[in-house]
């Protein structure tokens, strides 16, 4: 089959970091490529040369056998490349028909042709089988359903080369079926398809060929029939990873933290949490698992004190804390692991001494009548960065220098000096690399072999499954299953993320 | 109040609203673009002082006025274009250098063109004789569509016209798409830039013709200042208006009749400073600011208020 991309020897240089350095790979027509590496490999970059974003320093881009320089989407659109972004690239305000037209509108006398766009657009979620409502709004959409629109977006397009960059980080276990499926039938059609993932299993089950990405370069570059996932993950990290994280044995002491019967309204006034319930016991993780959206955020808001529910009650160690703010919170031994890092969990424009101390730089030692003490704020940060593992020359530099995976260090080494008895984890490890998710799971494991109670929350089911004691699953803001750690599989936790099924309807069954 | 009092007002509401119309229809394309476009004011200036300019070298030409304070009118909305594409600038910031910009251009060009201070008529002008449309104009209350400007109308139909563009056509889904989100729009294979330059070149063009409207037909000559804030108010009317075409359109109505309103209440020389009617349409900018952002917080307070304190206060 004829080659449908053909990178060679593209590098790129921003000041002071290489980006890629001398990386070739290609893609055949009807063939799956799956390009993985850490965050920060350089796999996107490589992406967004090809769909004209940035360009290349060196080397040479050719598709179908033809030297090209794509310096725009507009172009990369036109030479038939589609690109799947990893934050869709849609319009939350337009229907999901004018997100699909859009920059290629076809038109009758000057006016939109509806008609016309709407007969091709059926033609292919036909052929690939993928219905999306077009008449409706994309913020309706499920996180599936937007995916399935960017898909039809590009084919719409003619794409013939289409890059999908982690399609599946935001999808449940079935989901994630049904886009591999569509993958399946596209490769049957002729595409040739750039499949970024983070997700080994994904990449062992659909790719043929698979490059692996570390700072820049090319590790390794080899059919799927060769590979195994633990060559493969050798590969990405350049050491050996052990994700298996050594447990204590399981002995819940008393409860840590209540929740009783909590009612909640999201930012836009709407019932977000519909009466939920759960305790933690010192000594145990218990893990949230969940399709994004269905009342996470808000029960993280809820118990932190970020928001007050509407009805029900909180409380920790014994005490009704319903009506406490954050600090008094705190004071009373919570600590949070914000899931917005950059927005929530950190500031990023401060130093990472001060990020260090943000949630006690009142007290005392830190503080004495309102004057800091930064000779013990220096120690207190030194100490920390060395504890932690936090990569940095000295702590008095900003922390928007830091890699999202020292960052995570710098707000877990802050929350845990609190000594606190409860801890909430929100995606801890979202956008760190493999090397530091290890590191973080080891000390999640630590605060709860050290008999404290922690509460995860992650969209990540493999994160969920390796760490949790216990694992409730939300839906629509309230808690349709419950499980012991070892007693359910991905693809039974999937059913209930996505609503098909919930426990009380299977009346006694285990 | 007599039907012809009430005609009368309505006429008078119609004749105020059409600057901010048109200022506002410029305004809220560049909104639905995303570029946050408060230099109305200054556009506008721009363009009544072009309309004069051109009105006295073409001999007293009304209709070449208003084509000079269209061209002269996107001319300098093209400089607002470079700071907010080029340069990617703070476009509040920007707006409010345009806005003095242009105070401080038509004053310094007042003086060196004409040789006068503070206002200047043209020593010619052929004022536009007003449309009656038949029928409509023996209908009572009715007839205040009718002995209208040009202008107006004209204004009326790029209403029509501006919610098809922005809805109907392609390049209206991309001035939404570019609003939406830029990057998005980009991968789209859409440049925003080019979009922002057109709906800039828009408003400059449609502000520049609110301009002459206003130094051409409600008066004849240029004063310094002389929008006196309408550019403010429409760009409420737009905020307002949700920056849809027609709701915008209906709420520089709203503004329109305040104005109308105020100006009978002095004419019936009722014991009322004119200082304090001619606060009205402001107040009712603000007002309508108010309810607008109060409804948002109403929506908000539900997540924010815990229910036991809600009905403490209760």
């Amino acid at each position: 089959m004829a080659v449908a991309v053909e990178m060679l020897n593209i590098s790129k240089f921003y000041p002071g970091v290489i980006a890629n350095d001398k990386v070739s790979l290609s893609v055949n027509e009807g063939e799956i490529l799956g390009l993985i590496g850490e965050n920060g490999a350089g796999k996107s970059t490589m992406m967004n040369m090809l769909y004209g974003m940035t360009a290349p320093d060196e080397g040479v881009i050719r598709l179908f056998g033809k030297e090209v320089h794509i310096q725009s989407p507009n172009m990369a659109i036109k030479l038939g490349i589609g690109m799947v972004h990893q934050h869709f690239m849609l319009m939350p305000n337009l229907s999901v028909l004018q997100n699909i037209i859009l920059g290629n509108t076809p038109t009758k006398h000057g006016l939109i042709d509806e008609k016309q766009a709407k007969n091709k657009i059926k033609k292919i979620m036909e052929t690939y089988d993928l219905p999306v409502s077009l008449d409706e709004k994309v913020y309706q959409l499920s996180v599936g359903e937007k995916q399935r629109v960017e898909i039809i977006k590009a084919l719409y397009r003619d794409a013939k080369i289409l890059i999908l960059d982690e399609p599946t980080a935001v999808l449940t276990p079935q989901e994630t079926d049904k886009l591999l499926e569509v993958m399946q039938e596209l490769k049957k059609q002729g595409c040739a398809i750039v499949f970024i993932t983070h997700k080994l299993r994904e990449v062992m089950a659909i790719t043929d060929e698979i490059v692996v990405m570390r700072k820049g370069v090319v590790t390794g570059s080899l059919s799927t029939s060769e590979a195994n996932t633990g060559g493969l993950s050798d590969m990405i990290v350049g050491r050996t990873v052990n994700l298996d994280i050594p447990r204590g044995d399981y002995c819940p002491g008393e409860t840590v933290l209540e929740v009783q019967n909590i009612y909640a309204r999201n930012q836009r006034g709407l019932p977000a949490l519909n009466g939920v319930n759960f305790k933690v016991a010192k000594g145990e993780i218990v893990g949230i698992a969940g399709v994004e959206g269905n009342g996470q955020a808000e029960l993280i808001d809820t118990i932190s004190g970020m928001i007050y529910p509407t009805d029900g009650k909180i409380i920790l160690e014994g005490e009704d804390v319903t009506e406490k703010n954050v600090r008094q919170r705190r004071e009373d031994g919570m600590a949070h692991i914000p899931e917005d890092r950059l927005g929530m969990g950190t500031a990023v424009s401060c130093s990472i001494r001060d990020n260090l101390i943000l949630n006690r730089y009142y007290q005392k030692p830190y503080c004495k009548n309102g004057i800091m003490n930064n000779k013990k704020l220096h120690q207190l940060s030194e100490r920390l960065c060395k504890d932690f593992g936090v990569k940095t020359p000295d702590s008095t530099y900003k922390l928007g220098t830091l890699s999202g995976g020292n960052m995570q260090k710098v707000v877990f080494a802050r929350e845990m000096e609190a000594n606190p008895e409860f801890l909430i984890a929100a995606q801890p490890t979202r956008g760190v690399d493999i090397g530091a998710i290890e590191s973080i799971h080891h000390k999640i494991m630590e605060v709860r072999d050290s008999g404290r109670g922690v509460l995860l929350i992650s969209a990540e089911l493999d994160e969920i499954f390796s760490l949790s004691d216990r694992i409730l699953v939300m839906y629509e803001g309230e808690i349709v299953a419950e499980f012991k750690r070892g007693e359910v599989d991905e693809r039974t936790i999937g059913t209930y993320m996505t609503g098909a099924k919930r426990q009380g309807d299977k009346n006694g069954e285990k | 109040m007599s039907i012809a009092v009430i005609t009368d007002t309505l006429a008078s509401m119609i004749r105020m609203a059409t600057p901010l119309m048109l200022m506002a229809l410029g305004g809220l394309l560049c909104q639905r673009a995303g570029v946050f476009n408060i230099a109305l004011e200054g556009f506008s200036l721009v363009g009544a002082f072009a309309a004069i300019a051109v009105v006295q070298f073409t001999g007293g030409s009304v209709w070449a006025g208003f084509i000079g304070a269209m061209v002269f009118g996107a001319v300098y909305s093209s400089l607002y274009a470079v700071f907010v594409t080029r340069f990617k600038a703070n476009n509040i910031i920007a707006s409010i250098a345009m806005n003095m910009l242009g105070a401080g251009l038509t004053s310094y060009l007042l003086r060196t063109i004409f040789d006068v201070q503070g206002a200047y008529s043209p020593d010619k002008i052929q004022k536009l004789d007003m449309i009656k449309i038949p029928i409509i104009k023996d209908i009572p209350i009715l007839s205040c569509l009718s002995g209208q400007s040009i202008v107006t109308y004209f204004a009326i139909a790029l209403v029509i016209i501006i919610y098809i563009m922005l809805f109907k056509t392609k390049i209206g889904l991309s001035i939404c798409a570019v609003g939406e989100s830029e990057v998005a729009a980009r991968t789209a294979g859409i440049k925003p830039d080019l979009i922002k330059w057109e709906v800039v070149l828009m408003s400059g063009a449609l502000c520049g013709l609110a301009g002459a409207y206003l130094s051409t037909i409600s008066v004849s000559q240029f004063s310094e200042d002389m929008i006196q804030g309408r550019g403010f108010n429409a760009f409420t009317a737009f905020v307002f208006g949700n920056a849809h075409p027609i709701f915008a359109a209906l709420v520089t109505l709203l503004f329109g009749l305040a104005d109308a309103i105020g100006i009978r209440i002095e004419l019936l020389g009722m014991n009322v400073s004119p200082s304090i009617i001619k606060m009205f349409p402001f107040m009712f900018a603000i007002i309508a600011l108010m309810t607008s952002s109060y409804t948002t917080k109403l929506k908000k307070l539900g997540v924010i208020g815990n229910k036991k304190k809600k009905e403490k206060i209760a």
